[in-house]
């Protein structure tokens, strides 16, 4: 997976890093949590909006994630994959727990609805000349689509991997440490979510 | 979209994401242009959004909400956060062996008040006390209580019977104060002491009281001999034969009651091994046999 020198060295040493930082935020250290708390809150944050679409809702579940993180840094133990990796179990649980307990994530709003696709096709969709469904005005596109359900309605693992990629900006290689796979899986199981999204999207 | 769109879109993606522009890809894949035009422009789209971002304020409450959360939460130090951060086989292993304890201390327990013997029982099973073809002891039979009633005649085993009841005889003392002194191992209660004529009497081996005083033990003797009706450690004290009932009397050959030494081998009162030493084979009573003592470090 490492094959170049330069990237096993900078694998290591962010691990190494990572495996110092774990250890001060076991025994407490505010500054070790500051650090882990500003690194990857933002990814958590977006994660999650990914997830529920609601901003308040994204930032109370965040918010969780560290507090739930806090309490479980002891059972935690650091084997050399990102700390991040733990901490998006952390949300996809709370998410989880969330979608079980409210009916909320049934209801979507026509303002989510029409401000997904706006962001997911972003304003380099909108210039381009229509050339088939999938390409025309985004705004239309929000017409006929429930984006949010679409990418509910994708089996687990490739709906991770969108979100991953198209809300995170992660690259194949950071996806993969994630959720465990090689990059060429991932590749593929992109190409799978996007062939699915595209059906459900039509 | 068959298997070669999908591995075409896959090795484009990847591409994509190392720089290359939509239209270079699809050089590449001349073939499936149709179907791979739109579905990576679509990615490209997609890869080109802005992403969201959290409120600032939203932020720092949540900054301060995990700091508070390290304030409250509890603090891991010290043996007991030796004991949680212990490999989870030491966990497992603690909790096994401290089951098992529980376990055969509440076997032995139960053996010893007269209840069921699971572990003489798990033994059986397991046939570490198979059948063989010694019928009377050694390492074949199944257990020292089932060679006793086996081999004894039915008039000891119905004294062995009584003698079961150790609740009863334990809670004599004045039993035990007169009975003090026997060669009996396996059993307190039926301990026999120096006033007692026949130290293997059963159970009633106080001479100075009768089966009413103690019910438990004279009902042994009633059990036991037959002869000793009375109740009394009589048998003994009176010149009968001492080994009325369980031939326990290293001296004499009970003919009359061959097999009751036995039953008290059974039961385990004499666990001292005062069995008939002339070895009558009906009776069982070589002192020699191991039943003696393994009857009475059952029940005991």
């Amino acid at each position: 997976m490492h094959n170049d020198p330069a990237v096993s060295l900078t694998f290591t040493v962010a691990s190494d890093y990572e495996a110092e930082l774990v250890a001060r935020a076991k025994e407490r250290s505010s500054k070790a949590w500051d650090e882990i708390y500003a690194r990857h809150y933002v990814q958590i944050y977006r994660y999650i909006h990914a997830r529920v679409f609601d901003p308040h809702v994204a930032e109370d579940l965040a918010s969780s994630v560290f507090l739930g993180a806090v309490k479980g840094i002891g059972a935690y133990q650091y084997r050399g994959q990102p700390l991040l990796a733990w901490l998006y179990r952390i949300a996809q649980n709370n998410v989880s727990s969330y979608h079980r307990t409210t009916l909320r994530h049934r209801v979507v709003a026509l303002s989510t609805i029409t401000e997904l696709p706006a962001r997911l096709f972003g304003q380099t969709a909108r210039r381009r000349e229509p050339e088939g469904p999938l390409e025309a005005d985004p705004g239309a596109v929000a017409e006929r689509m429930d984006l949010r359900e679409a990418l509910a309605e994708l089996p687990q693992a490739q709906r991770e991997v969108l979100i991953l990629k198209f809300f995170l900006g992660m690259d194949a290689k950071e996806i993969g440490a994630i959720v465990r796979k090689e990059p060429a899986a991932v590749y593929s199981l992109q190409a799978r979510a996007l062939n699915s999204l595209r059906r459900r999207l039509r | 979209m068959n298997r070669a769109v999908s591995k075409a879109l896959a090795d484009c993606i990847a591409e994509m994401e190392r720089g290359a522009p939509v239209e270079e890809c699809l050089k590449r894949h001349p073939s499936h242009v149709g179907e791979l035009r739109p579905r990576l422009e679509a990615w490209q789209a997609m890869a080109a959004g802005e992403p969201v971002q959290p409120s600032t304020a939203a932020f720092e409450r949540g900054r301060r909400a995990m700091l508070n959360g390290l304030e409250s939460a509890p603090v891991r130090s010290g043996p007991l956060a030796a004991a949680r951060l212990a490999p989870a086989w030491a966990t497992v292993a603690a909790a096994v062996a401290a089951f098992l304890i529980l376990i055969s201390g509440a076997a032995g327990a139960s053996a010893a008040l007269g209840g069921p013997d699971p572990a003489g029982d798990v033994l059986s099973a397991v046939g570490v006390s198979s059948d063989s073809d010694a019928p009377h002891g050694g390492i074949g039979e199944s257990s020292a209580s089932d060679r006793g009633r086996d081999c004894a005649n039915p008039n000891a085993f119905e004294g062995s019977g009584n003698s079961l009841d150790k609740a009863q005889n334990a809670e004599d003392a004045h039993q035990k104060q007169s009975c003090s002194k026997g060669a009996d191992e396996g059993a307190t209660a039926n301990q026999a002491g120096e006033g007692c004529a026949d130290a293997n009497n059963g159970h009633g081996n106080d001479p100075n009281h009768d089966d009413t005083d103690n019910p438990g033990q004279g009902e042994g003797n009633h059990g036991a001999t037959g002869e000793s009706a009375s109740g009394d450690c009589a048998a003994g004290q009176q010149g009968e034969d001492a080994n009325n009932g369980h031939g326990n009397d290293a001296g004499h050959d009970d003919a009359s009651n061959p097999g009751q030494g036995q039953g008290n081998n059974g039961t385990g009162s004499n666990a001292g091994g005062n069995g008939n030493p002339n070895g009558d084979p009906t009776g069982n009573a070589n002192p020699n046999e191991p039943q003696g003592q393994d009857g009475g470090l059952n029940k005991n």
